[in-house]
């Protein structure tokens, strides 16, 4: 499980990374908002604690941002500015959870271990046959039936081709998909999926060049279309 | 400015923006009338003159007492009319300036105040919650040795930062109310040597050089006030800075005694340099600020200074920086 730390405050992070990482938590751990936001487009998280007051971004300014793209990721925010107010501040950005400084470490780790327990939803995947259009995938055998012939899918291309059926109508992300498929926590900039998603429309397309299924979203990721 | 203020300054201006055209647009009107009344006047004058004398010539008209009255009547009256009005409208100016200097001043200081808040929150809570998460993983962890070390080390830090905190508070609050500087003959080479090996110390990676005369200045002024001026000042070179901290403090004997310390840190905008010295002021915003700080150091100086009769001035370094002056 990784964490994504961004905290000013340097005694503040060294002992919460210490306490995460004993806690067999990958901590991952900045002081600003320019790296925050670098860190969270090039790797995945599974949890993100932001402070407020950061130089340059603030923390809600960073939550903002993250939630645009990615509204899964939970975020707790850990901040000196506890009044009311702020607190729905940061809660109307987008984040999960609010603590104030100072808090309790053991209130920490419950929150962290809690948020990221149930954001752990794993695509279930246990979908063994599959037809679309004209189509017919058997997961099982690896064998497929499409409009241009029969092929044998390779491992990946079935678990690529799962993961976009199960989130069948809804955007998936590079992130997500490089993260699900090929296992990367730091994400490479490959045009592998891409290559993949070729090959998807050659097999299944019956116009390849104007997909019906295979819809690539610009900038975000890809949807599989019924 | 909050959208409140905001508004209410857009309210402000639409009403004196209405009022000005109002006072024109009556003015004239009342011209106009004043001059129709006039004109019906002579008019009138004219009838009976004509019943009177059918011979009577225009000039002659004109020349009648009446007429020549009612004529230098219509004019004091309309340069009264013109004076009111203009009168009226420099008030407006002068009532409208004064209302929206004290209203900014306002603005000013419910930001400040607000400023304060935040950064005395976040000063006093952030060492707070280190001290806390450093004990608590103490009493929930077995840690090596070295870690240990480490970990208590920064609690000191912090705990030494919480305490420069509340002295700066306490110190603040005591400069208002009941500060009375205890004057006594100092040799300053002395204690400006003093204060600089006591800076050194806590800011290992800062160079400070010193310029002195050779013969010690022998001033009277109070040790707790002068100290508290260098170490504000030098510091804030210190913090400032994206360089590498380099702080010049010079003494000089001519005219007057000075003693001007300057640095090579990121300077004070020009539209700050009148406003550092206020309670709680910080440059910026406090949401995502650089620095950590109350607004108090600068504060604490100017206070100091009063305190000792002196006076202080701020300039630009060059090529950058700050360079304040203080002429005791």
């Amino acid at each position: 499980m990784r964490i994504l730390l961004v905290e000013d405050e340097e005694n503040i992070r060294k002992v919460v990374k210490l306490n995460l990482e004993m806690d067999d938590y990958e901590v991952v751990t900045t002081d600003n908002g320019k790296d925050a936001m670098k860190y969270f487009q090039e790797q995945h998280f599974d949890l993100i604690i932001l402070d407020i007051m950061l130089p340059e971004i603030s923390g809600l300014q960073i939550c903002e941002q993250i939630r645009l793209t990615d509204t899964e990721t939970p975020i707790i925010f850990l901040t000196a500015k506890d009044s009311p107010p702020d607190r729905v501040a940061g809660l109307k950005k987008g984040a999960d959870d609010y603590l104030a400084k100072p808090f309790n470490l053991e209130e920490l780790q419950l929150r962290v271990k809690k948020l990221i327990s149930r954001s752990q939803k794993t695509p279930k995947l246990d979908m063994e046959y599959y037809e679309f259009g004209k189509n017919k995938v058997n997961f099982s055998t690896f064998e497929a039936k499409g409009v241009n012939g029969d092929i044998t899918l390779t491992k990946k291309e079935a678990m690529l081709l799962k993961l976009l059926i199960e989130r069948k109508n809804e955007v998936v992300s590079r992130q997500q998909i490089l993260q699900f498929v090929w296992g990367y926590d730091v994400y490479p900039s490959t045009r592998t999926i891409d290559n993949f998603i070729l090959s998807f429309r050659k097999y299944f397309e019956e116009n390849p060049k104007e997909p019906q299924f295979f819809k690539s979203v610009r900038g975000i990721g890809y949807k599989f279309l019924e | 400015m909050t959208k409140r203020s905001k508004r209410i300054k857009f309210l402000s201006y639409g009403l004196f923006f209405y009022l000005i055209l109002a006072l024109t647009w009556w003015t004239l009107l009342l011209i106009v009338k004043n001059n129709d009344a006039l004109n019906a006047k002579i008019e009138l004058i004219k009838i009976i003159a004509i019943a009177n004398n059918p011979e009577i010539s225009e000039a002659q008209f004109l020349k009648q007492a009446n007429v020549v009255k009612l004529n230098h009547d219509y004019t004091r009256q309309r340069n009264m009319i013109i004076g009111e009005a203009t009168v009226f409208i420099v008030l407006l100016f002068v009532g409208i300036f004064q209302i929206n200097k004290s209203f900014n001043r306002e603005v000013d200081a419910a930001n400040q105040q607000r400023n304060f808040l935040l950064s005395i929150t976040h000063e006093l809570k952030s060492p707070l919650a280190s001290i806390k998460l450093i004990l608590q993983t103490f009493l929930k962890r077995e840690l090596p040795k070295e870690k240990k070390d480490d970990l208590l080390k920064s609690a000191l830090t912090e705990s030494n930062r919480l305490e420069n905190l509340v002295n700066d508070l306490l110190l603040s609050a005591k400069l208002e109310k009941a500060f009375i500087p205890h004057f006594e003959e100092i040799p300053i080479n002395m204690l400006i040597e003093h204060s600089v090996f006591t800076l050194g110390n806590s800011h290992p990676l800062a160079k400070i050089n010193l310029n002195l005369p050779e013969d010690d200045l022998v001033l009277s002024t109070d040790k707790e006030g002068l100290y508290a001026i260098i170490k504000n000042l030098v510091e804030n070179g210190i913090k400032y800075n994206i360089n590498i901290p380099e702080i010049n403090i010079v003494l000089t004997d001519e005219p007057k005694p000075q003693l001007i310390i300057s640095d090579n840190g990121v300077g004070i905008p020009d539209g700050d340099k009148t406003k550092i010295f206020n309670k709680f002021y910080r440059i910026g915003n406090e949401d995502t600020r650089k620095t950590k700080g109350t607004g108090l150091g600068l504060y604490i100086v100017k206070e100091f200074v009063a305190a000792l009769g002196a006076s202080i001035e701020v300039e630009d370094n060059s090529p950058t920086g700050t360079k304040f002056i203080i002429e005791f």
